[in-house]
């Protein structure tokens, strides 16, 4: 302990592990600190987590929030055509499955076939609906999974067993879990980053909390950040009016100098942490602004991307800037898409809403195969429940809505060592329950984080006296079928 | 098995183990740690299911099992428990491959052998036995008792304590632990000066000094907020308003008058169960109605119900028990002695409120009450007994003046009668005799239908459209009141009467009918420049309606108009609410139409038109439509009057003519208005409600609402329960226990809390957790000792407060020495003072102290200071009422920090990025980082620009010399003039900037106009620039944001 390098390494990893009572947890080595204040390797996987090795190094999350209707975009029922307005309150009895009070009143429950036409797409044969174009002419890149399912009937919990792995507050979000675990890769940019997309459809629009890319136990600095597509990307990242890069620079210059004398005299490792998080402050305030700026695309590249790639915000300029994260070593990604939510006039909304979409999800895998990327990023597609079969409000051979179902939706994933070409898990004729397959919620963390290289009962922190995890107490798998 | 622990014997790691190996500090956190997940307190996953072993209770781990039990006392070769965790075979081995737990190490393997060599004691958990006075060790070092503790360890590790503190750093953190504030530098010179003859003394006297004052009950108050988790809005889904923050400013008065922490627990918990309750021990209950609440569409009762005891369960635990009870919400504790049921128990004592599960979105969730401001309180509570007194002086008036009635109504004559009505400024009967149009001045020739009215027969508009003259003009910006008597005959569309030049983009106005709607246009160009409103409701057809519309042109437009129907105001629909800038048309007054080309159909009858150039007030509108129906009641003979009737003519005696019930009245109205005025600027809040049965709950399996299974009555943990009789069974007592010296670990857990908020860690570092799970105290006796003074003060927290500030542990240096690098580098054992970062609300609240635009203004509404554009916009859902955040201005902008308004699913970013807590669930415990997102805060928020800039024009005032105006600033914000290698640096930095500002004076005058406070123009812009990029400098010092 001679060394003050050695002391400050220790009294840091002291702090990062702070919550934690009696001792380390079981993983995260490789996070203790930024690798410019420790001078270890930044990426420093603990011993028994590196029996995995990883196929993923990074992860783009695109959630549909609000819940996309599986029954109009993935999961094609024909036979549902000739049932159109058959009354299903008997048949929901039987199930017994709860439903949200914006039903449960309802007399009766009609049947509500699709309206969209649905086609089989690749080699594979996978079927697709005409509202997913795009996302169809990939269906050989795709692991479609129609038998995930959830506990949760409202979204609040539902997003948070999704994104947190429980549907209760104060756990730490999937990206924070991997910046605990995986560490930092890029010395200039957040290892966890959110982009919260523009959405077209104008029925149902659901609120959305910072708790779905935070900590929750885990130290504050695992938190996403939120890049915005208006003002600044990071907050507060640009120097105020009248402060220009030189001046900005004479007066770190003097602040560190100053800081300097501060840490000559009292000796507080906190004093160097700090000067080197305004040092990599002002390295942000050039890279942030780098990554951003994306005017150095080609017009190719924005043709693939579609017509609103070049508006901020829109979800294919924030699809063409996960890609663009993802070559500057950022791991993980979530793109928030909201909308989804559609009660009523359905077909209309989910007209909106997939045509957001469905180009730019096309165009990022497409962007990451032709960069060699798609083979290590991980893209995961979805939401956080399925939607009825049966119509809420008035039905007409038109127009329908459907109420939230927690027993079987549609997510699919591609690239990151996921075998594509594939339709895995089966529904019933009503797309009411999973007849193959089952893939929790859990499951589907387990098996990313597989791919990343980590095993999820291993990735744990102490809280509450309890070694945490992503995934939670009850058991998970890792589902091989999906898996290269 | 001998020969291997032979082998351990010889290993280094056997020189660590204890002469005598204690229970609670060595062996219990190694069973804990590998063998009470599947031999612990759960029930539910004991292994092996056949025949359960359990090791965490000594009742029953001596138990015995095949023959003899799983640990024999003095004979650990022989004892399974070890057999187990030393063995090689894969099938046998503790803990089991399968499980993620790697096996035990030698050093742990030989601690459990000793202490089965030693007899294997064991011993309750230490937190779960009663605190008992320690012997305090002789003093060795400091001053006080904390010292004679403290300097025990420093002995036993070899640790040298530091030297005192520099005076000016002392009061410095002394000020910051107290108050969240910076020491003022003439506090600092008055510190510098006493210390300089006793600092110990002059220690204490700054101690009470800032005790005594709001700024610290605003800090210990911000320190309890996060607890509690209070927040203004609701937390889920739509995430609306909430109106709490009454609850708030009881807990900084609560602090400002030391209330003992007994009290200020009971009233939190159960004031509204005290007995004659005030308004503030009601008030005080906002504590367990700060937990995030739902009003989302399809949400299910039961289970948010469910949600929400567990929320105050698992809060109440952590702030008094130190307990993660919620743990056992699903399962019996794995870790502690707390079964399912405990939990259970424990939620039936909130479970029996009044509170609905749906918050309904709406900022008063019920049960609510009202809260005057403290200034009207006097007031408010001085009114009630007069209005009483006034309502029942006019009730026996109405029953005794009968006699003055039957005078008046025996008095009056027909001409008496039509005086009654009001006097319009333009009153147009519009009833048709003989083919004529009465116009009241004139008559025109009328020879349509008519429909009969009470007056006589009036006009039908169908297919007329009659020019009126030049009358019932107003402009945009005036007031009036317009209307008359109405009878639909069908839905239909068009002008009644107006004034309207169709010509001339519609300018004018109108009475206008839809349907069977009515309402107004009020337009200087349509349809950008006009107002347009409509009834919501439907009116009815073939009834003879009164309407009346007020617009006033001094409101904005969305409230310019309403509209009366028989005299009461009815809601409306805003079409348009353009910007009107004048309605004068030259177009005359028209019935029946705007034009002649659009005249109304649908047999719609209209007369006795009143036009007023004023807005009357709702009292006014009533009294004409009701006058109007006094001369019809009177024109009826006696003995025609229904008793109904009578009735009407009875309380319009009394309301307009009888001069005794007039003056009650109005003295009654005054006394009304008072409160009402009070009523708005005071708030609801939320509160406790108990409902009238005894508080029960059901044990839900798994944790799942819809799992019912066992009732349980409310209890507390059965591990603390001693004298049944004497046990909780009410919030009230649940909330006495709390805080009675039978519990053992609230005083514990609270002097902990204010160990840590002023040394930054607890001597249990887990604040929220001592249970078996949690830290071990690193000074167990000193925790005790704390624990008990707390107690025997009375439960006086500023009684532990001075005894921390006293102490020489405290008052020491931070400095860091070689000693302490080598001997304990993370400082538990406290030989040097820990040196942290200000929290977020301390950093702000330093910036806009030392820049003199800090607001003292204490309490009320919270405020919207600074915030980057759509960061409530990015989350909210459209019908948030939080979605747009509207910057304050003035003085909201630089109140203290902990009355910025907290919306749970976006908190303020600059206070969350300094890892304030979300407030979601609650937080006893910050976190603590250092990241370069903190960086752009305190460089770029235009907060601490703007109090840069402040600071800059406050020095550039104060001297012409570089080096004064540097320690004016220095002295505000580190309490201390820099040294001359220092100056040297900020010389430079100054020399640079100058020089780039004096080449780009549109910088300079760039960076002085961020923030919304002045700048003098009498000073130079470059120089202005150039300091406030110094005072930024210093601002953002490692040693200005660490205490």
């Amino acid at each position: 302990m001679d060394n003050i390098l050695d002391f400050n390494a220790a009294v840091s990893r002291r702090q990062f592990f702070r919550r934690n009572g009696t001792g380390l947890g079981a993983a995260a080595l490789a996070s203790l600190l930024p690798s410019a204040a420790s001078g270890l390797s930044n990426r420093k996987v603990p011993e028994h987590l590196q029996k995995l090795a990883p196929k993923a190094k990074r992860v783009i999350y695109l959630s549909m929030l609000g819940a996309p209707s599986q029954l109009d975009t993935f999961d094609h029922k024909p036979k549902l055509q000739e049932r159109f307005a058959e009354d299903l309150t008997a048949y929901l009895e039987d199930q017994g499955q709860r439903l949200t009070g914006m039903t449960s009143g309802q007399a009766k429950k009609p049947l509500a076939p699709s309206i969209f036409k649905f086609k089989q797409h690749g080699q594979s044969g996978a079927w697709l609906s005409d509202l997913l174009p795009h996302t169809a002419k990939m269906a050989d890149d795709l692991a479609i999974v129609k038998s995930m399912y959830t506990e949760a009937i409202n979204h609040e919990p539902a997003n948070q067993l999704c994104y947190t792995g429980s549907q209760q507050n104060g756990k730490p979000s999937i990206g924070s879990w991997l910046s605990y675990g995986l560490g930092s890769t890029n010395e200039d940019l957040p290892s966890f980053v959110v982009l919260h997309a523009q959405h077209t459809g104008q029925g149902g629009v659901q609120a959305i909390s910072s708790r779905l890319w935070g900590p929750g136990f885990l130290e504050g600095r695992h938190a996403g950040v939120a890049l915005r597509s208006k003002g600044d990307p990071v907050l507060y990242l640009k120097d105020a009016p009248g402060i220009d890069r030189k001046i900005r620079r004479q007066m770190l210059d003097g602040l560190n100098a100053l800081n300097q004398k501060s840490y000559d005299a009292v000796g507080s490792p906190e004093t160097q942490t700090r000067m080197q998080q305004f040092e990599m402050a002002f390295r942000m305030q050039a890279s942030v602004p780098e990554l951003t700026d994306l005017s150095q695309e080609t017009e190719k590249t924005y043709e693939m991307y579609g017509p609103q790639a070049k508006t901020p915000g829109s979800f294919a300029s924030s699809c063409l800037l996960a890609r663009r994260m993802m070559e500057r070593g950022v791991q993980f990604v979530q793109i928030f898409h909201r909308g989804w939510d559609q009660h009523g006039n359905l077909p209309t909304h989910i007209k909106d809403q997939c045509k957001d979409i469905d180009q730019p999800a096309w165009a990022l895998i497409q962007d990451l195969k032709q960069r060699g990327m798609l083979d290590d990023t991980l893209v995961i597609w979805g939401g956080e429940f399925g939607r009825t079969v049966y119509c809420q409000g008035g039905l007409t051979r038109e127009n329908y809505g459907r109420d939230h179902h927690p027993r079987c939706f549609t997510m699919w994933m591609a690239g990151g060592g996921i075998k594509g070409g594939q339709t895995y898990g089966e529904t019933d004729d009503f797309s009411f329950n999973i007849t193959k397959n089952p893939v929790h919620i859990r499951d589907l963390h387990a098996t990313m984080l597989h791919q990343l290289g980590l095993d999820h009962k291993h990735l744990t922190f102490q809280y509450q006296g309890l070694d945490q995890k992503l995934t939670g107490v009850q058991p998970a798998k890792v589902i091989k079928d999906l898996i290269i | 098995m001998k020969c291997w622990i032979t082998l351990l014997l010889t290993q280094q790691a056997f020189a660590a183990i204890p002469e005598t190996v204690d229970f609670n500090n060595h062996v219990q956190p190694i069973l804990s740690e590998y063998c009470y997940q599947c031999h612990g307190p759960d029930s539910s996953t004991r292994a092996p299911t056949s025949a359960p072993l359990r090791l965490d209770r000594e009742e029953f781990a001596f138990e015995v099992r095949d023959g003899r039990p799983v640990i024999i006392k003095g004979v650990p070769e022989k004892s399974e428990l070890i057999k187990r965790i030393t063995t090689k075979d894969e099938d046998d081995i503790m803990p089991p491959p399968d499980g993620h737990k790697p096996p035990l190490n030698p050093e742990q393997i030989a601690l459990l052998s000793k202490w089965i060599e030693q007899g294997a004691p064991y011993e309750e958990h230490w937190s779960f036995l009663k605190p008992t006075r320690p012997v305090v060790p002789k003093k060795k070092w400091g001053y006080n008792t904390i010292d004679a503790f403290i300097s025990e360890k420093h002995e036993e590790f070899n640790l040298k304590p530091n030297e005192p503190e520099e005076p000016h750093r002392l009061i410095r953190r002394i000020s910051f632990d107290l108050t969240g504030l910076p020491p003022t530098p003439e506090q600092v010179k008055n510190f510098q000066e006493a210390g300089s003859m006793d600092l110990g003394t002059a220690v204490q006297l700054a101690t009470s000094e800032l005790l005594g004052t709001d700024a610290y009950a605003e800090n210990f108050s911000r320190h309890w907020l996060d607890a509690a988790r209070y927040a203004d809005t609701h937390g889920i889904h739509i995430d609306n308003y909430r109106s709490i923050w009454p609850y708030r400013d009881w807990v900084i008065q609560s602090f400002r008058k030391n209330q003992s922490f007994k009290d200020f627990t009971i009233e939190q918990i159960s004031g509204d169960l005290l007995p004659n309750p005030s308004l503030d021990q009601i008030v005080a209950t906002g504590f367990n109605r700060c937990l995030p609440t739902t009003g989302e569409g399809g949400a299910i009762d039961e289970e948010y119900l469910a949600i929400y005891a567990k929320d105050q369960v698992e809060t109440t635990s952590a702030i008094w028990l130190g307990l993660t009870t919620g743990c056992a919400a699903c399962h019996d504790h794995k870790f502690d002695p707390i079964s399912q049921k405990d939990f259970y128990a424990l939620t039936a004592f909130f479970r029996n409120s009044t509170m609905p599960a749906m918050d309904r979105n709406k900022a008063d969730h019920p049960p609510t009450t009202f809260v005057p401001l403290q200034e009207d309180r006097k007031a408010w509570d001085a009114l009630k007994g007069p209005i009483e007194a006034k309502k029942n002086e006019i009730s026996a008036r109405r029953k005794a003046a009968h006699p003055d009635h039957d005078t008046w109504l025996a008095s009056l004559n027909p001409t008496d009668v039509k005086s009654l009505a009001e006097h319009p400024d333009l009153a147009l009967p519009l009833d048709v005799v003989n083919e004529k149009l009465n116009l009241g001045t004139r008559e025109i020739d009328f020879n349509k239908p008519t429909v009969t009215s009470d007056t006589g027969a009036a006009p039908q508009l169908h297919d007329i459209n009659l020019e009126l003259g030049d009358l019932a003009s107003f402009d945009a910006q005036d007031q009036v009141t317009f209307g008359g008597y109405l009878r639909l005959g069908e839905k239909s569309r068009g002008s009644i009467i107006s004034r309207m030049n169709t010509g001339n983009d519609f300018r004018g106005w109108d009475l206008w009918l839809e349907g069977s709607r009515i309402g107004s246009h009020i337009i200087d160009a349509w349809p950008t420049k006009a107002i347009k409103a409509m009834t919501k409701k439907e009116l009815p057809l073939n009834k003879w309606l009164h309407i009346m519309v007020t617009y006033d042109g001094k409101s904005e437009a969305k409230k310019s108009l309403t509209v009366y129907l028989d005299g009461t105001s009815i809601p409306i629909d805003y079409s348009h609410t353009g910007n009107v800038n004048s309605t004068i048309s030259t177009a005359p007054l028209r019935l029946g139409g705007r034009h002649p080309d659009s005249p109304l159909s649908g047999n719609t009858a209209f007369h006795d038109f009143q036009f007023y150039q004023r807005v009357l007030t709702a009292t006014e509108v009533e009294q004409v439509a009701k006058k109007s129906d006094i001369t019809h009641l009177l024109s009826l003979a006696v003995e025609e009057r229904l008793p109904k009737q009578r009735e009407a003519i009875y309380s319009y005696f009394l309301s307009q003519i009888d001069p005794v019930s007039k003056q009650l009245k109005t003295a009654e109205s005054e006394l009304l208005n008072n409160q009402s005025t009070i009523r708005k600027k005071g708030s609801l809040t939320l509160v406790m409600e108990e409902k009238n049965e005894a508080a029960f709950a059901h044990i839900l399996d798994r944790g799942e609402y819809s799992l019912k299974k066992e009732k349980v009555d409310a209890a507390i943990p059965e591990l603390f329960q001693g004298d049944a009789a004497s046990a909780p069974q009410s919030r009230k007592e649940l909330a006495e226990w709390l805080v009675s010296e039978e519990n053992p670990l609230t005083a514990r857990v609270t002097v902990n809390r204010i160990w840590y908020y002023f040394f930054g860690r607890g001597l249990v570092e887990t604040t929220e957790n001592f249970g078996i799970m949690g830290a071990r105290p690193t000074h167990p006796e000193l925790l005790d000792w704390l624990a008990v003074e707390f107690m025997e003060s009375g439960w006086d927290l500023q009684h532990i407060i001075k005894l921390i500030t006293a102490s020489a542990s405290y008052q020491q240096s931070g400095k860091v020495t070689s000693n302490h690098r080598e001997k304990d580098p993370t400082n538990l054992y406290l030989a040097r003072h820990p040196r942290h970062r200000l929290e977020a609300e301390q950093i702000r609240d330093l910036a806009l102290s030392a820049s003199a635009l800090l607001s003292h203004k204490i309490g009320g509404p919270s405020v919207k200071p600074y915030q980057p554009g759509g960061v409530w916009e990015a989350v909210a859902m459209n019908q948030s009422d939080t979605r747009y955040y509207k910057q304050g201005s003035g003085d909201d902008l630089y109140r203290r920090s902990l009355y910025t308004f907290w919306k749970r699913t976006a908190p303020n970013p600059a206070m969350e990025i300094l890892n304030a807590p979300s407030r979601e669930v609650f937080c006893v415990r910050r976190d603590r980082t250092n990241t370069p997102l903190q960086a752009f805060v305190t460089l770029n928020d235009p907060q601490f620009v703007e109090a840069a800039r402040n600071l800059a024009i406050l020095a550039l005032g104060a001297s012409d010399s570089f080096d004064h105006r540097l320690d004016f600033i220095t002295q505000l914000l580190l309490s201390r003039s820099l040294e001359n290698d220092e100056r040297e640096i900020v010389k430079t930095t100054l020399r640079n900037v100058s020089g780039e500002y004096k080449a780009a004076p549109e910088k300079a005058a760039e960076l002085i106009a961020v923030g919304e406070s002045p700048t003098p123009d009498s000073l130079d812009p470059q120089a202005l620039a150039s300091w406030t990029i110094l005072a930024s400098q210093i601002l953002n010092l490692d040693e200005t944001l660490t205490k």
